[in-house]
């Protein structure tokens, strides 16, 4: 199903449930058309702000555990939310960890063909300028603009996660927009990266992590939009009591930050790249 | 009062170079050079400057480090009572001149809303005031904008000087320099050869071109009595602010942020005290010590940040606001969440909220 | 000397790769324990062992 048709039956359904939903969680077009942003709706006049296309890529999820009480149910209403399929996981550890009551949601899924990382299409095309559409057709990204259509390979510009994506498909819906996707890459290729990691020896990947958190800037956005990192304020990256991490920009205080951070993720982790 | 010069493209290193001998020369530029994170950072040989889009990091830490060392302490045992002891400190050392070149307008004027805080105060930042003494800004007139841009609605612009010791241009063949202040006059006969007057005239051109842009729509300036009118405007503020992950990367890539924490960090008896910055947006900003948080949600946290930026700010410092235009914040935001936004829409249906 | 990544999975422009680290931990829990985080909202996570009702959370 084309982009601008999913779209529009997701208005439609939430259009037709919107008497039993408080609020709609979703997508809307950003400061320009190259950007999506979360959009929280509690009027039905406003569902027309809605959309979905590829550049869609924050995971709601987190809203919901953070910012919602989404466990007491008031008036018999519920909390509409978009999912893609890496999202979906999210909710489903955010549920299996009772954060959040099933009940309380109405989950409209998008199978999702995969997300437009930014900074990797920028890095290509550093002056993309009046975009008016990103899609993707099969194996490529289609940028419009008012002046021409650009194609890019989709290895070139989607988000690294995506191109390793086994559930492109929400594994928690109630309602699905348009018809299921194959995965683009087989269960087996899943961990090549980890694999290609693991045969460098220690020194070589101690220096490839240093280089890498060395442009880590403390601002904890990969924290807070982690929907799954639930202590949010009290984390002890930042407490002093318990104090493990000092204040300083070091890289033992970003690599141990990054570490705790993974650890805390074990067995939790759905992998949705935020 | 030495003529505008003209350095080549491949004479640009050259320059670095001979400059670098001398003080510190600060040059935007990308690691492994990918272009994907272009950071202020001391020149060397192998680092090109990156020239041709705005950085993704501004040079505030070259005045403003993430983190300094304020002073070291160490506590001495007295030989003949080991349980008394004192403490001896231990300032930090001088700081070198410095030159940021290829900085963007934006960027420089981040500098001016310090300096009202810093040094214009009734207390002076010892700290900030020798490294700002020391440094010097060769400015590069900006022709990149992007949708996140919006210098001019904060009353600047992509060819405003303010703040600048060296402006320069880029034409085809390389960059026209020139002197803006008379500190900046001594380090002209390093910066090429005296440019043509063909040079000039091409340059001229350039300046003119982008000194009639106007980038961003409507005007932030004025904001301050619309931000007070709206301040209990709860509903308004929650749609504001809900989309906000209460983390800090508008703080620290924003040019004008200045608010820091200080701690000490000490193993037994020796430590130091460090200043780090701060972000308003983080729920321990204004934690206090019996744990009480006047601003306990986003809600308030994002409220001040506007606040700060645009009413409590101009207020006290002749109508200043506490902005540049430079969009990092709009562009870096994991959500993308738009501060012009929410500032022109304190306007808005002040009635009835609609946003 | 500096990891190179591998062709099918290129680096993702100015990202910190930290979805290395999950990815690594992923990929030893499905070895160990044959599991994967956020499939189904009925099982248990073999690792859930902290309260969502301690303080501070």
């Amino acid at each position: 199903m084309p982009m601008d048709e999913k779209t529009k039956t997701l208005q439609e359904d939430f259009e037709k449930n919107f008497a039993d939903l408080e609020l709609v969680i979703g997508w809307e077009t950003g400061f320009d058309r190259l950007h999506a942003t979360p959009v929280f709706i509690r009027q039905p006049s406003e569902l027309g702000k809605l959309v979905w296309n590829p550049l869609c890529s924050q995971n709601l999820s987190g809203y919901l555990a953070k910012n919602l009480d989404a466990s007491i149910q008031e008036d018999g209403k519920k909390i509409g939310i978009c999912v893609k399929g890496c999202d979906s996981r999210s909710l489903v550890a955010l549920i299996q960890e009772n954060f959040i009551d099933r009940d309380r949601l109405y989950i409209v899924g998008i199978p999702c063909e995969g997300t437009v990382d930014l900074r990797r299409l920028m890095h290509l095309k550093p002056s993309l300028e009046n975009v008016r559409k990103v899609d993707i057709e099969g194996d490529e990204a289609v940028v419009e603009t008012d002046q021409e259509t650009l194609r890019f390979p989709i290895e070139n510009v989607l988000a690294r996660k995506c191109l390793r994506c086994l559930y492109p498909n929400p594994v928690i819906y109630d309602t699905m927009i348009g018809t299921p996707l194959k995965p683009r890459i087989s269960e087996d290729k899943l961990y090549s990266a980890v694999e290609k990691f693991d045969t460098s020896d220690r020194k070589q990947r101690l220096a490839f992590w240093k280089t890498e958190f060395n442009r880590c800037i403390r601002c904890y956005a990969c924290r807070n939009a982690c929907p799954l990192c639930v202590c949010q304020d009290n984390c002890i990256a930042e407490s002093r009591k318990p104090k493990w991490l000092t204040q300083r920009d070091g890289i033992r205080e970003k690599f141990l930050f990054h570490m705790i951070h993974g650890l805390h993720l074990a067995g939790r982790c759905t992998e949705c790249g935020e | 009062m030495r003529g505008k010069t003209f350095i080549a493209h491949d004479e640009l290193p050259e320059v670095l170079e001979r400059l670098s001998k001398t003080m510190d020369v600060w040059i935007p530029t990308a690691i492994n050079d990918e272009k994907c994170v272009i950071q202020f950072l001391p020149y060397q040989p192998d680092r090109l400057p990156v020239l041709d889009r705005q950085s993704t990091m501004p040079p505030k830490k070259v005045i403003f480090p993430q983190v300094e060392t304020l002073l070291h302490f160490s506590r001495k045992k007295d030989e003949n009572d080991p349980f008394k002891s004192h403490i001896e400190l231990e300032d930090e050392e001088e700081v070198s001149p410095v030159l940021v070149f290829g900085a963007r307008p934006c960027d420089v004027r981040g500098f001016l809303v310090f300096d009202e805080v810093y040094l214009n105060g009734p207390y002076k930042d010892p700290y900030y005031a020798k490294r700002r003494e020391k440094t010097l800004f060769a400015t590069l007139v900006c022709e990149t904008s992007d949708n996140a841009c919006f210098c001019s609605a904060v009353g600047s612009g992509p060819a405003d000087q303010t703040g600048s010791d060296l402006w320069i241009i880029p034409v085809d063949s390389g960059y026209v320099i020139e002197a803006l202040t008379k500190r900046a006059e001594n380090l002209m006969p390093e910066m090429g050869k005296d440019a043509t007057e063909a040079q000039i005239a091409e340059a001229q051109n350039v300046q003119k071109k982008v000194a009639a842009l106007h980038i961003g729509e409507g005007d932030l300036t004025q904001s301050s009595d619309d931000f007070e009118d709206r301040f209990s405007d709860n509903e308004f503020w929650r749609d504001m602010a809900f989309k906000c992950i209460s983390c800090g990367i508008c703080t620290y890539v924003c040019p004008t942020c200045y608010c820091f924490n200080i701690t000490d960090e000490a193993k037994d008896l020796d430590g130091e005290r460090i200043r780090s910055w701060d972000s308003c947006m983080f729920n321990h900003y204004t934690r206090e010590a019996s744990g009480h948080n006047p601003r306990p949600s986003k809600l308030e946290r994002y409220r001040n940040r506007i606040g700060h930026k645009f009413s409590y700010f101009p207020k006290k410092y002749k109508g200043m606001i506490a902005c540049c235009g430079c969009g990092r914040c709009i562009r870096r935001c994991p959500v993308a969440l738009d501060i012009r936004n929410v500032v022109l829409s304190l306007k808005k249906n002040k009635e009835n909220v609609d946003v | 000397m500096a990891f190179i990544w591998p062709a099918a999975v290129p680096n993702a422009g100015n990202e910190i790769p930290t979805m290395l680290i999950k990815e690594k931990m992923n990929q030893i829990l499905k070895d160990m324990l044959d599991y994967e985080a956020g499939i189904d909202a009925e099982a248990k996570p073999p690792l859930l062992t902290f309260d969502p009702g301690e303080t501070g959370i």
